[in-house]
């Protein structure tokens, strides 16, 4: 076997939109019962190396392209820092691309995306605790519910770029409105401010079907209904959308555990007038409906896959690559969407696991040029809907956090600031 | 806990509410005790950017040589290449030179920035066999590097005054067009004041401008709003 990999198509704008002081990543999390023991933690990370090749890599850079190569030896676990997902700088991801963190009760691994997206991470962070649960207690899960058996080879279609075989042969347009950014006073230091709501599953779920909705098309239409009205001073013609990732192995099916999702944005035009959350929810549903669809997927997967299948840009040397790709990033990537919500769903561990994990977290980074990002996950009937931000003002998050408290829908909220960073002045002007 | 003005309930670790800052406390219940959700004492990563100026300095670097060795092996004498050498070193210090220090000073390096056009001026003036560098080019260079240090400089250090630093400017650029034409005369015998007095009264009037900003305060407070927020 190789000891190097190519990048998927997805991940092929990661490592050239990074940029000094930003990188993409997303990390996922598990909250055990009890203290993590660092050591026995050390010892799982190392003995899923050979099961996880597409994960335990580091970044190189070709002449013409990224590429991953096979770690020797697995990284350290190391203790959590004060917020989730530092940069990751260029030194660190060419030594390796992810981390295993540790605090308290919680076990977190953060990865550059260009590894793997959140379904894949999870599966790896599930394996991970599992195999940490194994050598702590003396038992082994069963391989289900996205808990892979670590003692067995690694698949091949573990590793395969599920884009190339998915790729329809008509590409699809990328055409599309810009949408609003929301504007705030931005931290410098690379600190990100979480908050996380948790909420009931059931309670959710019920307003959601009120409105007919998906759980994340309701989210979606409630933070659009948010985005309206911070924004409505604004004199803005952009519209207010939410891009929504969408994993395709659903749709496609597969079980890679490279990147195999495509985003769809969503939105509405604030010119048009003031919008109701039934209107919303209404244009929201009919929007995911008509996109996520199996052969509007093929063909905007097409529309990725195609330009980099061409020979002149096979042969164009990387850093020519790397300007293109950041500014087909920013043109067509960043500009179309206010932020991001990115739901992965129910998670589920086997049965042997549930008594000794309690929470299952899931929070992606910031984007380049806007400063939030909404992510969720739903594990033992509660939603964890973790809002990040690298901007001091909250108005987003309190906006959101209320207007779902106002439709009865209790929020418990944590964060990893404590509410220090606001002051009380900032009460008395929204008031 | 909850929060009072938000009505979410708060972890444990919560000292204030995250989505509004209101202190989490209530006079018939214990403090919130729990512990954060993340460590305290945050390490910002401190990302190197050292290649950029090496990057620079090597192509700077590059492009010299080559012009230097290109001119000597075809002329056997350094002609053009003395001023794409000057010029080069002239771009170097405008724009990487800063590249090379953490803190640097602005003012230094806007007097560095004068001193090397003036060299460059100097030296073609001399290369060209002109007799404009004395009576022209330094007197203008420095005239424009002074203006230049001096308004950097009131705006590092003065922080209040904006409006009065914006008509200062306006002002003494509205006399270097002037001076300009004036040297421009002197040195080429030409008509003086030809065309100098447009800009120059274009940008007294805006200096005035300005200057009423700085002076009526509700006229400055407006300009704030519309155009400064």
């Amino acid at each position: 076997m190789q000891d190097w990999l190519r990048l998927d198509n997805a991940a092929l704008i990661f490592p050239a939109v990074r940029k000094t002081g930003w990188s993409n990543a997303f990390r996922v999390s598990a909250t055990l019962a009890e203290k993590i023991d660092p050591v026995c933690l050390q010892q799982a990370v190392d003995s899923l190396r050979e099961r996880f090749p597409s994960v335990y890599v580091c970044l190189h850079r070709g002449f013409f392209w990224y590429y991953l190569q096979k770690l020797k030896t697995s990284p350290k676990v190391r203790e959590d820092a004060a917020c989730p997902l530092i940069h990751m700088t260029k030194p660190e991801l060419r030594e390796c691309c992810f981390r295993v963190l540790y605090y308290k009760n919680r076990i977190a691994v953060e990865f550059f995306h260009a590894l793997t997206d959140g379904n894949g991470g999870m599966v790896y962070l599930k394996t991970l605790t599992a195999a940490y649960l194994s050598l702590r207690y003396g038992f082994k899960p069963q391989a289900q519910y996205g808990v892979l058996d670590w003692m067995a080879a690694p698949e091949e279609s573990e590793l395969e770029d599920s884009f190339l075989k998915a790729a329809g042969r008509i590409a699809l347009d990328r055409k599309e409105e810009n949408s609003i950014h929301l504007k705030g006073t931005r931290r410098k230091d690379g600190f990100h401010y979480l908050t996380v709501g948790t909420v009931s599953e059931e309670k959710l779920k019920a307003r959601a079907q009120e409105y007919n909705t998906s759980v994340t098309a309701f989210l979606a239409a409630v933070m659009l209904q948010t985005i309206l009205d911070l924004a409505k001073h604004k004199k803005t013609r952009k519209w207010a959308k939410i891009t929504i990732p969408v994993d395709l192995r659903r749709l496609f099916g597969g079980n890679t555990l490279r990147n195999f999702v495509l985003t769809v944005n969503v939105g509405v035009d604030p010119k048009l007038g003031e919008y109701s959350l039934e209107e919303l929810c209404k244009a929201v549903q009919s929007q995911m409906n008509s996109q996520i669809t199996e052969k509007q997927m093929a063909a905007r997967i097409a529309a990725n896959v195609k330009p980099a299948r061409m020979m002149l840009v096979r042969i164009m040397p990387l850093f020519i690559k790397n300007i293109a790709l950041k500014l087909v990033y920013h043109f067509v990537g960043e500009s179309k969407g206010t932020l991001n919500i990115s739901n992965l769903g129910r998670s589920e561990l086997p049965p042997e696991m549930v008594p000794y994990v309690e929470n299952l977290d899931f929070i992606i980074g910031t984007q380049a040029t806007y400063f939030h990002n909404c992510s969720v996950v739903t594990y033992k009937g509660k939603v964890r809907i973790n809002l990040i931000r690298n901007v001091e003002e909250s108005e987003l998050e309190r906006n959101f956090f209320t207007r779902l408290l106002k439709m009865g829908i209790p929020v418990k909220v944590e964060s990893n600031f404590g509410g220090g960073s606001l002051c009380i002045a900032q009460i008395a002007e929204w008031n | 806990m909850y929060c009072a003005n938000c009505g979410v309930e708060l972890g444990e670790g919560e000292k204030s509410c995250p989505l509004c800052g209101l202190v989490a406390y209530h006079p018939d219940m214990p403090k919130q005790s729990g512990e954060g959700l993340y460590p305290d004492g945050f390490a910002p990563i401190k990302v190197k950017r050292g290649y950029v100026k090496l990057f620079f300095s090597f192509f700077f670097g590059i492009a010299a040589g080559t012009c230097l060795l290109i001119d000597y092996l075809i002329s056997h004498r350094i002609g053009w290449s003395g001023i794409v050498l000057m010029s080069l070193l002239t771009g170097y210090v405008l724009l990487v030179l800063p590249l090379w220090f953490k803190k640097g000073n602005w003012i230094v390096f806007l007097s560095l920035d004068t001193l090397a056009v003036e060299l460059l001026l100097l030296y073609l003036n001399l290369h060209l066999g002109g007799h404009w560098f004395l009576s022209y080019a330094f007197p203008i260079a420095a005239m424009y590097g002074i203006i230049l240090v001096t308004v950097t400089a009131l705006a590092i250090y003065v922080r209040r005054g904006v409006f009065y630093l914006m008509a200062g400017s306006s002002f003494a650029l509205a006399g270097s067009m002037m001076l300009v034409e004036f040297f421009g005369a002197i040195t080429f015998e030409r008509r003086m004041f030809v065309w100098s007095l447009y800009p120059t009264a274009a940008l007294g009037a805006l200096g005035i401008f300005w200057l009423l900003a700085g002076i009526i305060k509700p006229f400055g407070n407006m300009l704030r709003k519309r155009m400064f927020v």
